[in-house]
């Protein structure tokens, strides 16, 4: 990365940023069970160069940034699963789906205006143009909000909406099966998430140490991304990542309530959300709504921070969530016989396929387990000749919560899968000086 | 340093990190919901099935039957009559077979619930079959069939193809024979065939469409598709041995359905002995045209080609 500063007068500043970052993600799994192996296999490249100038304009009780950006971005996701012990070779064939590049343009404009030490409003027009695949989206996401110091230093009321555009996209499964998120971007026949949110809230400051407040969100989504029905099966030769999926809208509100206590010696800060997020998509769940994978009805985060000396400090952070939302079949049956014949004069036997049919009446019906987890660390640094060096002690899921990775039927039972129990770690720092 | 911490717990710590767990969790519970299943076919009596789901963890493995069913069954919209009760679930219309574009309608009270499903029995689809000699290219040196189907005219045409056989085999030399039926993959490179289903065969440019191949409909025009398969057709050569073709037409809902079979059966996350079959599965449902219930009731038509037929 590469960044350049320059100050034009006492009133405009610039900054212009041109970098380049190359990321790549992949998991590989090889999955032995009864009857057959399975190897599977997602991998996520995302190489990105980019270009940035913000401008920064004060104007006394005012101030206005504007600016633009300029990114192409090269995407490589895959997600494939092939059976049996020689298919190694399937999961490495050209025929993959091949890169997608996106040119990302951005114009932004935001306007901060103060007219009294204790109002704030601030309004934002942004504008994105992206090209790909010969396809074009664009889109103008204007953004407002207020802040008004009602009762100064004790309470004030906050006000906010915004409309943004996203060009990647998660894809979850939400089968019992293992987790398999997936990154993706736009192409030509996807396109780019679109939101709106609106949101309203009080705030204050109790005793003039502690600092509340409560918000109520809303937010609707346009163009989401869910595997289809059966969506995530075995790859087929010349299948895609794309004839995958399918695209529909969604929902969510909440209310957040936080507590803060900052200070030198202990600071804490305690936060809980309600919220609900849910899914609509014509071809899935009768285009009936049905729960987000990762709706969390109920979300609590506790932190603490207290210095024994400037040097030594003890860390604490509790959370606790609901576990979000799987599939399961909650009745099985026999379906009518496949045509397959086996002329024995005993008619069909295409039962075989038919026998044990799970019947699923809702996507996303099985609220996995709450999750919680303690983690703790102790940090002592000191000053050396060079620099500062500072040893870390933590200790993730201190009481080894089993907290479920994912479910999965085995010997006619449900259970769930605990990958990381308690997981003590010590880190060594040194920053030179 | 002194971190404060003995060995002892420091072995401790690094053997409780290295654990993953399995903890039993309880099953959902939901009430049952009643299955009807049929298939026509005009080479057999109209009839149909009336059972109970069962919950997905039962050890059951017979669903309960629904005896006391009152179903009734339409021809274009006329009352047909009443199937009568042959047990163990199975409804049955005696001498009376489906005919061919004939709709059919049934409906099956079952106390103050009433199940219904409808289908349409499609024609035939007329096809030539032309088999080739033995291809050294081909698994066991199989010849390749060629499957042709004629233009369809602009009528929509849903067409499958499986293979069935019939061998002897010996689980010692020179023991018993015992007899093995089974279905057959058809194998094929054909840009005809929907690959909905379809894995590569390895070292082979061939796709192995598992239990049967789906005609691509989107071709309407006259196509000609080859295919092999697997098992050795010079093995088939003992009295009682034989490999059959079936072609067959269905309509648009069973094509559904049985697209859906397949997929789903591919994607369950439980095989039939309740052990691991796919784990990175996803949830499918399998397509229903029942009204108040679950199941499938649907209509076919199909032919039959012996391939080989053991004389010795």
């Amino acid at each position: 990365m590469a960044r350049w500063n320059h100050v034009f007068g006492p009133r405009l500043f610039k900054n212009s940023t041109l970098s380049y970052t190359n990321y790549r993600f992949l998991i590989e799994a090889r999955m032995r069970a009864a009857n057959e192996t399975y190897r599977f296999r997602t991998t996520s490249g995302i190489t990105d160069l980019s270009y940035k100038s913000d401008f920064v304009y004060s104007l006394g009780r005012s101030e206005l940034q504007f600016g633009t950006e300029l990114t192409r971005h090269r995407f490589a996701p895959e997600i494939s699963l092939v059976q049996g012990e020689w298919a190694e070779g399937e999961l490495n064939r050209p025929e993959m789906s091949p890169p997608t590049f996106v040119l990302d343009s951005r114009l932004y404009a935001d306007y901060l205006y103060r007219p009294r030490e204790n109002l704030r409003l601030q309004g934002g027009l942004h504008y994105n143009l992206l090209r790909v695949a010969g396809r074009t989206y664009h889109g103008l996401q204007p953004r407002l909000s207020l802040n008004a110091d009602l009762w100064p230093s004790v309470a004030g009321v906050r006000a906010s909406y915004a409309q943004t555009m996203q060009f990647l996209h998660l894809l979850t499964n939400p089968s019992l099966g293992l987790p398999t998120d997936l990154w993706v971007p736009v192409t030509d026949q996807i396109p780019p998430q679109r939101a709106q949110q609106y949101s309203v809230g009080v705030y204050g400051t109790f005793r003039k140490t502690l600092q509340w407040s409560v918000d109520v969100y809303t937010k609707s989504m346009r163009h989401l991304l869910e595997y289809t029905e059966g969506g995530a099966f075995l790859t087929s030769p010349g299948q895609r990542w794309y004839d995958r999926v399918a695209v529909g809208d969604g929902a969510s509100r909440g209310v957040e309530l936080l507590l803060q206590k900052p200070g030198e010696k202990f600071s804490g800060l305690l936060s809980y959300t309600l919220s609900r997020t849910t899914r609509v998509f014509k071809e899935l769940n009768n285009g009936q709504p049905f729960p987000y994978r990762y709706d969390r009805r109920h979300a609590l985060n506790l932190s603490a921070e207290y210095h024994f000396t400037r040097r030594r400090s003890l860390q604490a952070l509790f959370t606790a969530s609901n576990g979000g939302f799987v599939t399961i079949a909650t009745q099985r049956f026999a379906g009518a016989p496949l045509p397959l014949f086996f002329d024995r004069g005993s008619g069909w036997r295409g039962d075989w396929f038919t026998g044990k049919l799970d019947y699923f009446p809702q996507r996303n019906n099985l609220e996995m387990p709450f999750y919680h987890r303690l983690d703790l660390s102790y940090q002592a640094s000191k000053q050396k000749r060079k620099g500062t060096r500072t040893w870390t002690l933590a200790v993730y899921n201190v009481y080894s919560q089993r907290n479920a990775f994912y479910l999965f039927v085995h010997d006619n039972r449900l259970k769930k899968f605990t990958l990381f129990p308690i997981i003590p770690s010590v880190s060594y720092a040194f920053r030179f000086e | 340093m002194r971190f404060g911490l003995s060995k002892k717990s420091l072995f401790l710590l690094l053997g409780v990190v290295s654990c993953v767990s399995e903890v039993e969790l309880p099953y959902p519970v939901s009430p049952t919901e009643y299955v009807l299943n049929g298939i026509l076919n005009p080479d057999s009596v109209i009839s149909l099935t009336l059972h109970q789901t069962l919950p997905p963890l039962a050890s059951d493995s017979v669903y309960p039957a629904v005896a006391d069913a009152r179903v009734r069954c339409y021809e274009n919209g006329e009352v047909l009559g009443e199937l009568t009760y042959r047990g163990q679930g199975r409804y049955e219309l005696p001498a009376t077979y489906p005919k061919p574009g004939g709709i059919y309608r049934v409906e099956a009270q079952v106390g103050a619930l009433t199940l219904s499903a409808q289908d349409t029995v499609p024609p035939m689809v007329p096809f030539t079959l032309e088999i080739t000699d033995r291809q050294p290219q081909n698994p066991n040196y199989n010849p390749n069939l060629l499957l042709t189907i004629p233009p369809d005219g602009g009528q929509e045409r849903f067409v499958w193809i499986s293979l069935s056989y019939i061998r002897y085999y010996s689980l010692v030399y020179g023991g018993p024979q015992l007899i093995q039926t089974s279905f057959e993959s058809p194998l094929s490179a054909s840009p005809y065939l929907d690959n909905f289903n379809a894995q590569q065969e390895f070292d082979r440019n061939l796709k192995n469409y598992r239990p049967l191949a789906r005609l691509d409909p989107a071709f309407g025009g006259e196509k000609t598709i080859p295919f092999t398969f697997m098992v050795g057709i010079t093995w088939l050569r003992q009295l009682g041995e034989r490999l059959d073709l079936h072609v067959m037409q269905v309509s648009r809902s069973h094509d559904r359905y049985i697209k859906s079979v397949v997929v789903a059966f591919n994607n369950r996350l439980v095989d039939e002995d309740g052990g691991f079959h796919n784990p990175f599965g996803e949830s499918t449902n399998t397509y229903s045209n029942v009204t108040n219930g679950l199941g499938f009731f649907g209509a076919m038509q199909s032919r039959k080609v012996v391939l080989q037929e053991g004389t010795e």
